[in-house]
């Protein structure tokens, strides 16, 4: 069993953990270089090809990178992705506890395409929440938060499917609205400006029982 | 006429079936992958009892053989589905899903519950046969060319008439298990969910326990356990894992080719060495065997 999905508490666009996901679309055809790091440490490096006769979206797990780089003997060869103009490339982390940002650019650019740091405008961090509690998701560029609660669910004859995800717009001013959801539930927030979203837990719900 | 003959009372038969069941002795290790979970055994098995009845029809009916399970331990390992969140639609269109979330599933070993159960005081086994008497003329493959009977005879070397039962077949009557065999099972089942999810807080058990729904109906589910475990367990262990075809095959090798229920020596002693004089032995042939309903018959000529 993967426990470490349970380990994870609270998301970080700029921080991506197992929970989290980010998605950037590339406008341009291009050549672009990729660095997935954790903290400040590159950890692997990557290209990302846009052109046409590619496909829409491409998957990038950053741990992945990470292990690539660990192992240069058997993977001489950066990795390289492609993806056609317009279309997304998703960043995910499929395993481990580290957490990890990613910065894209073209070559000999000193102004990133990318950075998981500082998202742009249209981003997407698609994140999911287990614990239940009360959190406050902020943009760390700009002020003011927003409440999340998590419900708690208790296990009873019908089985718990997780709602439809949610849409939240994350602007450098949070919204002052509370948002409610279920465990596992999707939550996408979009950057409409400059925007590293973090959502904290303030409060931990441990059920009926407290916690066991 | 026969040159000789001997008879054993029905007792005397009996006392010869009871030293040849008390050498009876059985271990064997099986597993086998039964599609949605894996089972297996580790069994040490011995004879207990049984009721012999020599039949005029010259046949041997041998019933309600107990078979004592030294050891019975049972496996099951059972292959929790995964649990996997995330996969939730990012970027939605309308010709459908363009981009979705990763997916990330909880249980990914094989298998997740693992059940061992020890079946030994709960296994009820019983097993008849009806058989006949055949003989076999033993040539001993130890002894060396050229040894004469004299010395084949002293240093046990000697060859034999053997009488075996020869088994028509071999009957599992009884296989099955005491009811709180179940009992058994179903708390091993609890036990192995709740160590399934022993590492997780509190409130990832419920979130788990309320994505699978009860758990313990989930690996029932599985397992296509019935409200008569007793009766799941026998066909699993008696059927699926072949445990009453293997067991059966074993007694019939066992007493129809491994075990002569009596052995003559060949040549026959008929006077033991005295007064500085060879023994005297007679070669036997024509060696042959049959039972009426009260004894055994042996007959055979001095060839």
């Amino acid at each position: 069993m993967r426990t470490a999905v349970f380990n994870q508490i609270g998301l970080d666009s700029g921080a991506l953990g197992l929970l989290g996901s980010l998605v950037h679309a590339f406008a341009d055809p291009g050549h672009y270089v990729g660095t997935a790091l954790v903290g400040d440490d590159p950890r692997g490096e990557f290209e990302i090809v846009v052109a046409d006769d590619s496909p829409p979206s491409t998957h990038i797990d950053l741990s992945a990178l990470g292990r690539l780089r660990r192992d240069p003997c058997c993977n001489p060869d950066q990795p390289a992705f492609r993806v056609a103009p317009g279309g997304r490339a998703v960043f995910h982390v499929g395993g481990g506890h580290e957490r990890w940002a990613v910065l894209v650019g073209e070559p000999r650019s000193r102004e990133a395409e990318f950075d998981s740091r500082s998202l742009g405008h249209g981003d997407l961090f698609a994140a999911t929440v287990l614990r239940p509690g009360t959190y406050k998701v902020r943009n760390a560029h700009g002020s003011g938060s927003t409440e999340l609660v998590v419900r708690y669910v208790r296990p009873g004859k019908e089985k718990y499917t997780p709602p439809d995800p949610i849409s939240i717009g994350m602007g450098s001013q949070a919204s002052r609205k509370a948002v409610r959801v279920g465990p596992a539930q999707g939550i996408i927030f979009e950057a409409t400006e400059k925007a590293r979203i973090v959502v904290a837990l303030v409060e931990p719900d441990d059920g009926p029982s407290g916690d066991r | 006429m026969a040159d000789i003959t001997v008879a054993a009372s029905e007792d005397a038969f009996r006392e010869f079936f009871a030293h040849v069941r008390d050498e009876f002795a059985f271990a064997q290790s099986d597993s086998a992958d039964l599609g949605p979970f894996v089972a297996g055994y580790s069994i040490d098995i011995r004879l207990e009892d049984g009721t012999v009845d020599l039949r005029n029809d010259n046949t041997i009916s041998i019933s309600e053989l107990d078979i004592d399970p030294v050891v019975f331990s049972g496996f099951i390992g059972v292959d929790i589905p995964e649990i996997c969140i995330g996969g939730f639609c990012i970027l939605p269109s309308p010709w459908g899903c363009v981009i979705r979330a990763p997916r990330i599933c909880v249980f990914d070993d094989n298998p997740d519950i693992s059940l061992s159960l020890d079946l030994a005081p709960f296994l009820r086994a019983e097993v008849s046969f009806i058989g006949s008497l055949l003989t076999r003329y033993f040539v001993n493959p130890a002894r060396p060319p050229g040894m004469d009977y004299l010395t084949a005879e002293d240093t046990g070397l000697e060859n034999q008439w053997q009488i075996f039962i020869d088994t028509e077949a071999v009957d599992l009557d009884l296989f099955d298990f005491a009811d709180i065999a179940g009992d058994l099972l179903e708390a091993a089942l609890d036990a192995a969910i709740n160590t399934l999810l022993g590492p997780l807080p509190g409130w990832a058990k419920d979130l788990v326990k309320a994505i699978f729904g009860p758990l313990i109906d989930l690996v029932r589910a599985v397992l296509d356990l019935p409200d008569d475990i007793d009766e799941w367990l026998s066909d699993l262990f008696g059927v699926s894992l072949g445990l009453i075809d293997l067991i059966a095959q074993v007694l019939l090798d066992f007493f129809a080719r491994e075990n002569p229920i009596n052995v003559i020596e060949d040549p026959f002693p008929i006077l033991p060495a005295a007064g500085g004089l060879i023994p005297v032995k007679v070669p036997l042939t024509d060696f042959t065997v049959r039972v009426t309903d009260d004894e055994m018959i042996v007959e055979a000529n001095v060839g």
